[in-house]
């Protein structure tokens, strides 16, 4: 017998990547978004890190983060709800802390997946590796915490039809916002500040530094990072439905 | 899968389940043996749901017990699913999941799962094992969810509206699983609207209305207690039903083209007062008709809500 929660895993990852729409948005918007902005000039590069491909690889890790923990996590908790998917597994072995194990240890399988396509094109690329590993590790985690907490939580509270407006929207505003494609310093001053308080852009910052010499890293960055990895995962399991 | 009969697999004690001020579980007391099948039926809203879910240990009861193996579901449904199996009505399975995967996972969960091919052929699934939950059709969907709801060898079964949608082939194959269960000792409970498929599957019926007990008994002791059988008679003449309703004390109604039911047993009283009445009509049949679990059951839940 396989470990319940390793085979629900299994079949989790095997459904995201079966799904036209979950693999494109996890896996090949990352590294299409990798490739082009990486080898276009289209935008800026913040003061201090040595290259293009630095800085747009730490967003495409970021953005894929946030594809996987948080868009794709959330609908597909909603939609498994809706058709009493969580419910029913409930009533097997796997249990219901199985069931968010297995949903868990799928997104950290996908996320590594995507992680090594990732760093491997952005090797091609000219990626120059210059960061601290353990601010990458330690912000690889809170980052798939913080999403992942925040796409358990609208799944598991909201109607589905409702999640998979919400979370395209989230998605789009944070890629906006969140220091993947457009530096901090680019953005009008209001907005780089709410986006200070956003989920994205700490996590960003961090994996910028984790890959790639970019100076200090701010505070606000760690603050930010581990009030969401903390705060949105206790949230979910405080409100979560099943049903 | 279990063998062991007649001991008290699930008890059911004086249960209240209640959301806020709206009591959906009024003080319903049963209990199912090991080996039996019970049938609990009821309306829409009259608290079956509620009363299996908490069987299953999704719902915590509000006030009085339930045991199952022994074990209180709401504290232990982790435990209590290694034996125990459940068809839940609104399916539980992703939509775009295949036949063979969903076998597969369910099997996986079990330390000791029953054959998946076993199962495939006995509920004649073969021809659909590659094809997505969402293309089944609805008696697939539910052979689908019977097989995984006894995938894990369970010794309680909890199956709701199991032949819904089911075509007749589809239903016998049901009978027959449902059954064997029985016969291997499983302590099975059935919920549904189909009351002559029911009928035919179960030892026991519980009928319950507004949360609370209305009939609980074998199917023969609530029709002997409950049935009142009829006498159904075919004349292609035109009848006044009101004077012959008049004439022989009792309602006569028409349920179908040329077709009567007099409502009452049929005693030799009756049945001469009829003849006399009809003896100038040209009477194609005329026959008794025995009690069935569907007139007994509407004749309780009609009752209940007047």
């Amino acid at each position: 017998m396989a470990h319940p929660v390793a085979a629900q895993a299994r079949s989790e990852i095997k459904m995201t990547l079966k799904q036209g729409e979950a693999a494109l948005l996890t896996i090949v918007i990352p590294v299409i978004g990798l490739l082009v902005f990486g080898s276009v000039k289209l935008l800026p590069v913040p003061a201090g890190v040595p290259n293009r491909v630095n800085f747009v690889l730490a967003g495409a890790i970021a953005f894929g983060i946030m594809a996987s923990g948080m868009v794709s996590q959330s609908i597909s908790v909603a939609f498994d709800r809706s058709y009493g998917v969580l419910k029913r597994l409930g009533a097997t072995p796997l249990g219901r802390k199985g069931v968010v194990m297995g949903k868990l240890a799928a997104v950290a399988a996908l996320e590594l997946i995507q992680l090594a396509l990732l760093l491997g094109v952005g090797a091609a690329l000219g990626w120059t590796p210059s960061g601290n590993p353990l601010i990458f590790i330690v912000g690889w985690v809170l980052a798939t915490s913080a999403f992942t907490g925040i796409g358990m939580l609208l799944g598991g509270t909201l109607r589905a039809e409702l999640v998979l407006g919400l979370s395209t929207l989230l998605w789009l505003v944070l890629l906006g916002v969140g220091s993947m494609v457009v530096p901090l310093g680019s953005l009008p001053g209001p907005v780089a500040l709410l986006a200070k308080l956003l989920p994205a852009a700490g996590a960003s910052y961090l994996i910028l530094h984790g890959i790639s010499a970019a100076g200090a890293v701010p505070l606000w960055a760690w603050i930010d990072t581990l009030v969401w990895a903390v705060g949105a995962p206790l949230l979910a399991i405080r409100l979560f439905k099943w049903s | 899968m279990g063998s062991s009969t007649n001991e008290c697999a699930i008890r059911v004690d004086e249960l209240e389940v209640r959301y806020g001020a709206f009591c959906a579980v009024d003080r319903l007391s049963f209990e199912v043996a090991s080996g039996e099948v019970l049938a609990l039926l009821g309306p829409n809203g009259a608290g079956k749901t509620s009363t299996i879910e908490t069987m299953e240990g999704y719902i915590k009861p509000s006030a009085g017990s339930v045991a199952v193996l022994g074990m209180e579901p709401f504290r232990s449904q982790a435990r209590l699913s290694r034996s125990m199996g459940v068809m839940l009505q609104e399916g539980g399975i992703p939509p775009r999941m295949t036949v063979r995967a969903a076998l597969r996972l369910y099997s996986s969960f079990y330390d000791d799962p029953v054959d998946a091919g076993e199962l495939v052929s006995q509920l004649d699934l073969g021809r659909v094992e590659k094809t997505m939950f969402r293309r089944l059709s609805g008696g697939e969907k539910q052979r689908l969810l019977l097989a995984l709801a006894i995938v894990g060898r369970p010794r309680v079964l909890f199956l709701d509206e199991p032949t819904a949608g089911v075509d007749p082939v589809g239903k016998v194959a049901i009978r027959e699983l449902v059954s064997a269960l029985r016969d291997d000792g499983l302590a099975i409970v059935i919920s549904g609207h189909e009351l002559e498929e029911i009928d035919r599957m179960v030892d026991r019926v519980l009928i319950i209305d507004h949360g609370r007990e209305l009939a609980h008994g074998s199917v023969e002791e609530l029709k002997s207690r409950y049935g009142t059988e009829c006498v159904e008679f075919s004349t292609r003449a035109s009848l006044d039903l009101q004077v012959l309703s008049t004439r022989l004390g009792v309602d006569v109604e028409k349920i179908g083209d040329g077709r009567y039911r007099v409502g009452a047993s049929a005693s030799p009283a009756l049945l001469s007062s009829l003849a006399a009445a009809l003896e100038d009509l040209e009477i194609s049949s005329i026959e008794t008709v025995a009690a069935t679990l569907e007139s007994i059951y509407l004749s309780l839940v009609g009752g209940s809500k007047e």
